[in-house]
């Protein structure tokens, strides 16, 4: 009886402790665009494309490359490989997620935000 | 109006029968026949209310009543009618309704076959109504607009789409039908039943987990044939809201079938009934109440939801803990198993496994909010919930390996033999299709090899259970399911082969095993399908991805080309029309020839617009074909807000304009593009992948979800 729980126990810890491990380790903090610069693994940052600037299209990376301002102000240069979200143009922020290489903010996923589908604009038409 | 007083009524007689259901289940008297039970008068009042406002928000969509909030922002005057059906649930309010009458209607059906236990039942779901109905009062759907506007905005071009019809309404079916193990744990644990009483929710139980799952299966079907980034589960926040609660429910039906067999699991199955309702109530709130905001693609912005969903959420959960803490020390305890090798443990093994997973999906999920806690908060990628959950799924598919060998009362060798025949055909058989499919390396090869053993086990007593009655079958089947539904999983997500390749008009790419040449655009029904021929060996097909606009959105649809070992996906990335043009530098008073004209630079010509500090240079430009001469004067506007160039068409339709300009030294750069649309050098940029397996993976769960019907068929039927 008393070996079951010792087993229990035994692999509880173990999982316990290689769960705990992968969490810290994929880990990416949300922060601004200065620390990004800092940081050493992927991080996240909450920003809005600036408007003023093109979305294009690279071809000779195979890269969609736009601006990003995020809230403190700071913009940066965002390289994104992989498949443009469907409403990039229209939503009011996004996410980046990756790191800076060589001072361009490179791009793994970006999360584009539904817009209004569950906000209430009604204020807008009173 | 009328859709106001009806959720009005349902909300009052909501109130009302709840109260009277309680007081009965509260008094020790028996109900005496002839006395009108009030309490179903008003539980019938409160159906009719609900439909009442529902039916008139549909008629109001239908008949395009614009001054209605919600039919404005949901549609407009050109919506085909099956998206102005499935407008009901595009927004916040409808969905609520739609959930609030989808619970109306389980009453019923939950009178017809429930007496005993009803009148405890019924004041916690007309409490959840009640928090539902709440929330309609405050926000309701129609709200109304003045002036009345013409027409709606419309629906949000991602929902337009069969799949995305249909996967709301289900996974509120399912939300539905779990409100009914919630009551019925609480009203077993008021009136001490938990063993007969309680056992009563199974097939309910079932039925709830069916839909929600079919829902979840749905809405990665939707993703992957939809989105374009050629993935079916994002673990994304919002994705895993739902997918908790199905991970916990799993455990409630599996514990409660234990229940019904041998009386185990008494503690944990009432504790999972209550939690997965209440996870579910957490679902909504983290993807409607702004919490996750910033944390993820699907979650909404914050309204005044968020106070509203949080007392909902805390509200169930005391209740719900509170009745379990007060009987707790009548409930029959677990007493320790015998053997190690068992059915029971095999059992409790699925529980732990399945709880363990939905704690450290909702860890995962709500990790930006716990790190922010204390910190700064941070997500986790995807690779936490990979690592976490595959040992996890590991081991569950041990356990369905070996687990319908060991049988409650005794072990039978026929099936062994059965099984050993049956596994020497298909796992040789299944272990070829999956490397042909691409399977290649030896550890996936091995895990291949498992979950095709535990195919082979189930599908074993899938069949001769199946001989002796089809209704007995359904576990077996749905196992199959899950079997094949993993198979496609090892394959699709780890074997899954990309390329982004750009493709010039008639020249052949290869790539990932494929031959791909773009032919051209094929104009049809206002979209622009991008037609890529691809060769794979001998077979060639057209593959028509397509960029179409949606409203003033350009919005992309992948083709995929499917076959049984694998899926081929072209996601459109880019398509650009690139000039050939021809940069040249001129300084003043130099002659260029280029083909079969000469360009003479005359000089500089400064203007300034009178009302602003826009200066406009132009290069007077002297250009000479045969014996054709014409002045030309490409301009470029400097201000403050830019560069802005004014290019010259010139007489053989080519257009010349400024690149540059050095004043002080009296050069200008200029451009020379061909206005020839034939010359323009098309470049198609595609992502090309292939999905191994996912015709599996589509095949394990419709079996997975026909395997859990004919389970809950047989269960309310018994």
């Amino acid at each position: 009886m008393k070996n079951k729980w010792i087993i229990g126990v035994i692999v509880i810890l173990i999982f316990g402790g290689f769960a705990f491990y992968s969490f810290s380790s994929s880990l990416s903090p949300y922060v601004t665009l200065d620390e990004a610069a800092k940081a050493s693994g992927q991080v996240q940052v909450l920003g809005t494309i600036v408007e003023e600037k093109e979305i294009s299209f690279d071809l000779e990376t195979d890269r969609l490359e736009f601006y990003l301002v995020d809230e403190e102000g700071t913009v940066t240069a965002v390289s994104y490989s992989g498949p443009r979200p469907d409403n990039l143009e229209e939503s009011e922020n996004i996410v980046i997620v990756g790191q800076y290489i060589n001072g361009i903010f490179h791009a793994e996923k970006l999360l584009v935000k539904c817009p209004s589908k569950y906000e209430t604009v009604k204020e807008d038409n009173l | 109006m009328i859709g106001n007083l009806g959720i009005l009524l349902a909300f009052v007689s909501a109130l009302l029968s709840g109260i009277l259901y309680f007081r009965q289940a509260n008094s020790q008297l028996p109900s005496a026949a002839g006395i009108k039970n009030y309490a179903l008068i008003f539980y019938h009042l409160h159906v009719f209310g609900v439909t009442v406002a529902s039916v008139y928000l549909f008629y109001a969509m239908l008949t395009h009543q614009f001054q209605y909030y919600y039919v404005y922002a949901h549609s407009n005057l050109s919506l085909p009618f099956k998206y102005l059906v499935s407008a009901f649930w595009a927004g916040q309010e409808g969905t609520f309704l739609l959930w609030a009458l989808f619970v109306a209607l389980t009453g019923y059906l939950l009178m017809k076959r429930e007496k005993e236990l009803l009148p405890a039942i019924m004041p916690f779901i007309l409490l959840g109504q009640l928090f539902l109905l709440l929330f309609l009062i405050l926000e309701t759907p129609f709200f109304p607009l003045m002036p009345v506007p013409l027409d709606g905005m419309g629906l949000n071009p991602l929902l337009m789409d069969p799949w995305m019809v249909i996967h709301p309404p289900i996974v509120f079916v399912g939300y539905a039908l779990l409100t009914v193990p919630f009551a019925y744990a609480v009203a077993a644990l008021w009136k001490k039943d938990w063993d007969k009483g309680f056992m009563r929710v199974l097939p309910w139980a079932g039925a709830g987990w069916l839909f929600l799952g079919a829902g979840i299966f749905l809405g990665g079907a939707w993703a992957y044939r939809v989105l374009g980034w050629g993935g079916y589960w994002g673990w994304d926040p919002v994705e895993n809201a739902s997918l908790i609660p199905w991970l916990t429910a799993t455990a409630m039906v599996h514990g409660l079938i234990a229940q019904k067999q041998k009386g185990l699991f008494v503690k944990s199955n009432l504790l999972l009934s209550i939690i997965s309702y209440v996870l579910i109530i957490l679902a909504s709130f983290l993807t409607r109440s702004g919490v996750m905001a910033n944390y993820s693609v699907h979650a909404f912005a914050e309204t005044t939801l968020t106070y509203f969903l949080a007392v909902f959420f805390l509200g169930f959960l005391i209740i719900g803990l509170a009745f379990f803490f007060w009987r707790r020390k009548l409930l029959p305890g677990g007493e320790s198993s015998p053997s190690l090798l068992s059915r029971r443990t095999s059992f409790s093994i699925t529980l732990i496994v399945l709880c363990t997973s939905a704690s450290l999906v909702l860890l995962g999920t709500l990790s930006p909010v716990l790190t922010g806690l204390f910190g700064s908060p941070a997500g986790v990628s995807e690779s936490f919930y990979m690592q976490t959950n595959t040992p996890l799924f590991f081991i569950l598919f041990v356990v369905l390996t070996v687990c319908p060998f060991l049988a409650w009362n005794k072990n039978s060798a026929s099936e062994i033999f059965f099984s050993l025949k049956l596994a020497l055909i298909l796992l040789p058989l299944g272990m070829v299709v999956g490397y042909t499919a691409g399977i290649t390396s030896i550890p996936g090869l091995m895990i291949l090899a498992m979950f095709l053993l535990a195919l082979v086990i189930n599908l074993t007593y899938f069949i001769k259970i199946f001989k002796t009655g089809i209704k007995y079958s359904g576990g077996y089947l749905a196992h199959v399911g899950l079997a094949l539904m993993f198979i496609g999983i090892l394959g699709s997500t780890a074997y899954t082969e990309s390329k982004v390749i750009s493709l010039s008009p008639g020249q052949p790419v290869e790539a990932i095993g494929h031959e791909f040449t773009y032919l051209g655009i094929l104009n049809e029904d206002g979209n622009s399908y991008f037609q890529i021929q691809v060769r794979d060996g001998d077979e060639v097909f057209i593959a028509r991805p397509n960029i179409y606009m949606a409203g003033d959105r350009s919005m992309r649809s992948p083709d995929i080309k499917r076959t049984f070992l694998q899926d081929l996906y072209i996601s459109p990335l880019d398509y650009q029309v690139g000039e050939k043009g021809e940069y040249f530098v001129l300084a003043k008073g130099e002659t260029l020839e280029l083909g079969n004209s000469k360009f003479f630079f005359q000089g500089f010509i400064f203007k300034q617009h009178a009302n602003s500090d826009v200066i406009e240079v132009g290069a007077l430009l002297e250009i000479s074909t045969g014996d054709l001469v014409e002045e030309y004067l490409p301009a470029l506007e400097q201000g403050t807000g830019g560069r802005v160039s004014k290019p010259v068409t010139l007489g053989n339709g080519d257009v010349l304009s400024i690149d540059g300009i050095d004043a002080d030294l009296g050069l200008v750069r200029l451009l020379l593009e061909s206005g020839d649309c034939s010359d323009k050098d098309e470049i198609f940029t595609v992502e090309v992948k292939t999905k191994p397996l996912i015709s599996i993976l589509a095949l394990g769960t419709v079996l997975l979800v026909i395997g859990t019907g004919i389970a809950v068929w047989r269960r309310f039927t018994m």
